[in-house]
């Protein structure tokens, strides 16, 4: 019984991280309908940022966090501007094509920068756990869960209740009605893609302290992100978090009992069946 | 809306599953110079369809380092001596993209484009599984180093020859290592690459056959970024040692998740990962006393006439290339003395005879060790050395006399470090 505790726990610790990865690109995919293929290595980026901070001024990455996130929000925010907005509007191939180019420009400049080598982001903790109740809680994964909550409520509030969270919003329910409401649709496009950017480091930095991490690790966790956004629903500020869980916790059921060999198996089987029983997600809006 | 954002979610599959099968294919053009023959002009020419760019770049330039060091070593010695008479060698390399389709396709090219009849492997054992096809077709001799898949040599082919032992052989030397401490009951966990599949089977195998008992043992899939519930699961079984048969970032994965779940082994081994010194770095003192597997040390006691000592080739690798050398390129400097070898023995850079050569070596000492070339091309007998970190760096601590530096095992408890 413990040990079946202790998996399903672990299952709902690797939710976090899951679901912490996954917050960007869920934005990013409800209001823009825009796919972010460079999402996993704008977080690769954010973990080599906070190890370069971490080794060279000795600032404890979630110290450092407020100040990778503005970095990334300013860089999101240009990049958007000057680069994704030219050819958001039309056809889909175009973003697609676009994120890919960046993707492989993001991590070429990381290898020139960083080498091939693997690395890591080192704290004491970063290894540690807390004992509670006779189960372990690694401390990277409890915290990774903590700020998925937290962050998935403040986007909440932000997108419910403020001005610009409104904008945002209204533009993701359709351009046109939203231009004739007075909206400007670039600025609205680069806010988010700046938001998200932010958020993409943050979970970005929790990576790099719970794995090691090389520039060609950004795939996998574009495909991860892919994954949780779609069960949790798109565009929804609590999809991640309740998609993170829902894998996480299968995952980490299914590796015992049918063997780690079949967790892909089980996550892309997972991804089939939700596309095509529910396709707007766990917590997405019927169609309108 | 709504609608169209399902389309996007099915269009993103088939993109997805369309840039797999193309990163797959493709192929490269580059143009060689044609038919210059073998032994023309004094020079006997080897083709290397070795990676340069791609996802094996990193292990493809070792090789690449290791060949180059072994010709500009001979041509510094006048060359190879061919029935009296000195030739220089000349290494063609052609980047396969660390794609074994390419592999096969360059190592054709060599043949036809450039009249090379002599071929080194290019790195990794799809790619040698692939590339040794067409050497086999055209009867031209190929060794192989970088890859000891026991597929390559199962096939009856004639013309494949290596410098690396089997796969499965990769963690007899640890298991011995591990006998002479006590240890009694080991886990193995092992990620699904050819590998790694392979080398864990041996491993397992020899394990069960030199009374330990496996008490644990699973395949996860290879980049995997969590396997706590595994290391849950293991602690339930209290196994003396965990042996990890991967990556290098699965290999830190384990240490720090076995770390975080409290889960103590008296050992902790892998085959890849502890001998680079990227493991110390990224680990600091969580890698302090763990093993790994190796296939070549610079302090092994072995020697030949072309590098010397094997800290001698140590020497002369990091004055060419300015970092210490690792097995990989230890391996494919000893692949082409081997070649080297099986020419001056032919008195001929014929391919028939070259291969004939080489299937006649028999036992042979090269400053990588003593082994004996197989009928099917593999070989045998190489003494496979361990090693530790400590303070960060990697110590031979097997065979024999290199035990006395070994350190720490049973390991202490994490929350002891």
């Amino acid at each position: 019984m413990h040990l079946w505790l202790q998996i399903i726990l672990n299952g709902i610790l690797q939710g976090g991280i899951l679901g912490i990865s996954a917050l960007a690109f869920s934005l990013q995919w409800g209001v823009m309908n825009l796919i972010n293929l460079a999402h996993g290595s704008f977080q690769i980026l954010a973990a080599y940022v906070a190890m370069v901070l971490l080794q060279r001024l000795g600032l404890d990455p979630f110290l450092a966090m407020p100040l990778v996130f503005l970095i990334f929000l300013a860089g999101g925010y240009l990049l958007q501007f000057g680069i994704i907005n030219r050819v958001i509007s039309g056809n889909l191939f175009m973003t697609l094509l676009l994120t890919y180019g960046l993707d492989f420009v993001l991590a070429n400049f990381m290898i020139l920068l960083f080498t091939a080598d693997y690395k890591s982001v080192n704290t004491p903790y970063a290894n540690s756990s807390w004992h509670l109740l006779g189960f372990q809680f690694p401390i990277v994964r409890t915290l990774a869960l903590i700020f998925l909550v937290i962050l998935s409520l403040l986007l909440w509030l932000f997108l419910e209740y403020s001005r610009t969270g409104r904008a945002i919003r209204a533009t993701s329910m359709g351009t046109e009605p939203a231009r004739l409401m007075g909206l400007k649709i670039p600025k609205v496009y680069a806010l988010t893609f700046g938001l998200s950017s932010g958020l993409a480091a943050i979970g970005g930095i929790f990576f790099g302290l719970s794995n090691a991490f090389s520039p060609a690790a950004g795939g996998p966790l574009t495909v991860g992100a892919f994954v949780v956004t779609i069960l949790g629903g798109v565009g929804t500020s609590w999809g991640p978090l309740v998609g993170g869980l829902i894998l996480g916790v299968l995952d980490a059921v299914g590796s015992v009992i049918l063997g780690p060999t079949y967790v892909n198996i089980i996550t892309f089987g997972l991804l089939l069946i939700i596309l095509i029983l529910r396709p707007t997600g766990v917590l997405g809006r019927a169609a309108t | 809306m709504r609608k169209s954002k399902k389309g996007m979610a099915w269009f993103f599959v088939l993109a997805m599953s369309l840039a797999l099968i193309l990163s797959g294919c493709g192929s490269s053009t580059t143009a060689g110079q044609t038919a210059a023959g073998n032994s023309a002009a004094g020079t006997i020419k080897i083709g290397a369809p070795d990676a340069a760019t791609g996802s094996l770049a990193n292990e493809g330039k070792l090789v690449h380092d290791g060949y180059t060091l072994w010709q500009n070593l001979v041509n510094q010695q006048g060359g190879l001596n061919v029935n009296g008479k000195k030739y220089k060698v000349d290494i063609v390399f052609k980047d396969d993209q660390s794609n074994p389709t390419n592999s096969a396709s360059l190592t054709e090219q060599l043949y036809t484009q450039d009249g090379i009849r002599l071929f080194l492997s290019p790195y990794a054992s799809p790619n040698i599984f692939s590339a040794t096809t067409v050497a086999e077709r055209h009867k031209v001799p190929m060794i192989a180093a970088g890859g000891g898949a026991k597929s390559i040599f199962t096939r009856g082919y004639k013309y494949v020859f290596s410098s690396y032992p089997y796969s499965g052989e990769y963690l007899g030397s640890v298991l011995d290592l591990l006998k002479t401490k006590g240890i009694k009951s080991v886990a193995f966990l092992h990620a699904d690459d050819l590998f790694s599949q392979e080398a864990d089977q041996g491993g397992e195998a020899y394990a069960k056959s030199h009374g330990f008992d496996v008490v644990y043992s699973a395949q996860y899939p290879s980049n995997t970024t969590d396997l706590t519930s595994q290391l849950t699961q293991i602690a339930q079984k209290k196994p003396d040692a965990l042996i990890g048969t991967g990556h290098f970032q699965e290999a830190v994965l384990l240490v720090k998740e076995s770390k975080q779940m409290n889960v103590n082994f008296k050992a902790i081994a892998f085959t890849v990962g502890p001998s680079m010194p990227s493991f110390g770095q990224t680990l600091g003192k969580d890698s302090e006393g763990i093993l790994g597997a190796s296939l070549w040390t610079p302090d092994l006691p072995y020697k030949d006439d072309i590098f010397g000592t094997a800290k001698n080739y140590a020497k002369l690798y990091k004055e060419a290339f300015g970092v210490e050398p690792d097995y990989h390129s230890a391996m494919a400097s000893a692949a082409a003395e081997m070649m080297g070898m099986a020419i001056e023995k032919a008195g001929s850079a014929d391919p028939q005879k070259v291969r004939d050569a080489l299937a006649n070596l028999g036992t042979i000492s090269l400053f990588d060790g003593t082994f004996t070339v197989e009928a099917n091309g593999s070989i045998s007998g190489l003494k496979l050395p361990v090693i530790q970190v400590q303070n960060g760096q990697a110590v031979t601590v097997w065979p024999g006399d290199f035990s006395k530096n070994l350190k720490d095992i049973p390991l202490p408890p994490w929350n002891k470090r």
